[in-house]
């Protein structure tokens, strides 16, 4: 009987908390932070980096800009490292300690993902242009048009930064100078059919861009697209570059 | 007695005439020129256009009662408004023009329109037209009856059997456009841009823009510095809205170049059928009614002499005549409209796979850049609170 007692109360206090529990997460009213649009290029929404700026209140503008533009979950503060100064950031990788890798700002991300949305564009115009004219190649326009994309891609988005602007200029300047074969990785040169110059030697600066872009491209289809329009570029024919395109198959 | 064979003689005469009166009426159709720039204009005269594909305006009901093919107007919802600007590309007067799928704030004027019909012989849309600023520049039904030479081959080409109306549209249009000053066009970029700008950052750019209570038009208070490095990031995201609407405009192009030829056979032998089948359908319906008329008469007459019968029996004679040939049209009718509907079915299920493709790739295509959209929103707010220090402020209309 005592037994019997015991398990009742026991299941009684159980039974409350797991009311409590299931009533607590029910709760319409709990804010939720997660509930911005999906963004891919973004990891948290606005909001989490401002209450990041309020707990610590006690940081420098520039704590701030750092939550800010990664776009990261605020970090805890720690109290050894509550200046973070930019030094105590170095000390820390001196002593052996998980530095944090540098984060792109997001006015870097907003540039880049500028870029992609132009190579993206690009590569569907060059698709369009494709299928518009069977095996034709691209008109005038539409290759002046995509020259000055892909060329706006391979000089890298122009910083509205002042302070990175230096940075930004070495980083154009390190793109043009860029060997592609050297760029580029095992599965990149795999994407470079048989009949094609992996070093790219002679190739005009239309041809070197369509080069860079179908060799970067992940879409099988707008990469074959682009090897075509690349082919035609150099100046080979029709059968030839079918025969080309065959065999990279 | 007198007056009953005046009565007659007049029906008699109608009954036997007016067929032909109806089918030797003679019809004007309208050549429009289209209004050209003679000179180029300069960078400030030139604004932006969006067209939005138009409402097809499809009828509830059958087909075969409504003759309006859905597949068809939905394909001519996307042919007309594309046809619609290389018009006005054509006329010299405005900037960059593009086929909208939907609306935005990107172009400084957007036009709207709504087809009424189209069966290659009468053509009317309605069409609407409003500046960024929010000021209505047309609203108006535009008609025209297409002549045969229209859907001639040795006639150039690149105008549509519907030219007239479509230079219609862009003469008044560019009648409008070359009242306003440099000024009022200036500010319609300006405006854009803050409309644009407030979609993106509405707590930063809401406040330089008052729209008015009674007209709804928008009306800039104060403009940002032409280094607000801000608004330079938002006009680099309108730019990639635009360079979205090229790609997807050139989606449209596929389908206006692959529908034109079918469709352009489709309107020119629908037209010559639309002519039979109306002619047909209207003298069926007034030999019916002559004819009954004439039975009428013929009761009516009074039979007691020998004329008084000899003309009741050439008004039922008449009568009956009238009534069975109407009939024998109604018939015929039924045969063109049969022909037509036989047709169309060809055109339609060509003009179904084409706005299917177009769509399929309308839908991608926004769907990704509507993510890249958001992104850039939020990044942009957070760029904002890095170099201002502070948070976006709520905006007023939130």
């Amino acid at each position: 009987m005592k037994n019997f007692v015991l398990i009742l109360v026991l299941i009684t206090i159980n039974g409350c908390a797991v009311q409590q529990m299931s009533g607590g997460l029910s709760n319409p009213s709990s804010p939720s932070s997660s509930s911005g649009m999906p963004s891919p290029s973004l990891p948290s929404d606005s909001q989490s980096s401002q209450s990041s700026s309020s707990s610590t209140s006690s940081g420098s503008p520039s704590d701030q800009s750092i939550d800010s533009e990664t776009g990261m979950d605020p970090m805890p503060p720690k109290p050894s490292t509550s200046s973070g100064s930019p030094s105590d950031q170095s000390i820390d990788s001196e002593t052996g300690m998980d530095p944090m890798p540098p984060k792109p700002s997001a006015s870097s991300i907003f540039d880049d993902s500028l870029g992609d949305f132009d190579k993206e564009m690009a590569g569907e115009r060059v698709v369009i242009a494709a299928a518009n004219k069977g095996s034709g190649a691209m008109s005038g326009q539409e290759m002046a048009d995509l020259e000055a994309i892909m060329e706006a891609e391979l000089n890298g988005p122009v910083e509205l930064e002042s302070d990175t602007q230096a940075d930004s200029i070495n980083q154009s300047i390190e793109t043009e100078n860029i060997e592609i074969p050297e760029e580029m990785t095992g599965k990149e040169s795999n994407r470079i059919p048989s009949c094609v110059e992996v070093n790219g030697v002679g190739e005009d600066k239309i041809a070197r861009q369509l080069r860079v872009f179908a060799v970067k491209e992940d879409d099988p289809s707008i990469r074959t697209e682009l090897w075509k329009q690349y082919l035609l570029h150099i100046g080979k024919t029709e059968s030839q570059i079918k025969r080309c395109i065959d065999n990279t198959k | 007695m007198y007056r009953q064979y005046k009565i007659i003689l007049f029906l008699i005469i109608i009954t036997i005439n007016y067929p032909a009166s109806i089918i030797g009426a003679t019809v004007n159709y309208d050549n429009v020129k289209l209004n050209r720039a003679e000179i180029e204009l300069k960078k400030e005269e030139l604004i932006s256009v969006g067209i939005l594909i138009f409402d097809p305006n499809v009828p509830e009901g059958e087909v075969t009662k409504t003759l309006v093919f859905p597949d068809i107007r939905k394909a001519e919802a996307r042919y007309f408004p594309y046809h619609l600007k290389n018009t006005l590309e054509e006329s010299g007067y405005w900037g960059g023009i593009w086929l909208l799928p939907s609306s935005t704030k990107s172009t400084d004027l957007i036009i709207t329109g709504r087809i009424d019909k189209s069966d290659g012989y009468d053509v009317t849309m309605r069409v609407g037209a409003w500046d960024i600023s929010g000021k209505q520049w047309i609203d108006k039904s535009y008609s025209a009856r297409i002549a045969g030479s229209a859907y001639s081959k040795t006639r150039d080409l690149t105008q549509d059997p519907y030219q007239s109306v479509f230079n219609q549209i862009a003469n008044d249009l560019i009648e409008i456009k070359n009242k306003l000053s440099s000024a009022y066009l200036k500010r319609l970029n300006e405006i854009g841009d803050l409309r644009f700008a407030s979609e993106l950052l509405p707590g930063v750019y809401n406040d330089y823009l008052i729209q008015e209570d009674k007209t709804g038009i928008f009306e800039p208070i104060r403009l940002p510095s032409s280094e607000d490095q801000m608004m330079i990031r938002i006009k680099e995201v309108k730019e990639r809205e635009l360079t979205l609407l090229d790609t997807l405009n050139e989606y449209y192009a596929l389908l206006y170049q692959e529908l034109s030829v079918p469709y352009e056979e489709w309107r020119r032998a629908n037209r010559q059928n639309a002519i039979t089948y109306e002619d047909l359908k209207r003298s069926a319906k007034k030999r019916q009614i002559l004819g009954a008329v004439a039975l009428i008469g013929g009761l009516m007459v009074d039979g007691d002499s020998n004329t008084g019968r000899y003309a009741s029996q050439s008004l039922m004679v008449g009568g009956m005549q009238a009534v069975k040939t109407g009939f024998a049209k109604a018939s015929e009718a039924k045969i063109y409209r049969n022909t037509m509907e036989e047709g169309a079915s060809v055109l339609n299920s060509t003009a179904e796979g084409l706005v299917i493709e177009v769509e399929g790739q309308t839908l991608r295509l926004l769907g990704n850049a509507q993510e890249m959209f958001s992104g850039w929103k939020q990044l942009l707010a957070q760029i904002y609170s890095v170099e201002t220090g502070m948070n976006i402020p709520k905006a007023s209309s939130e």
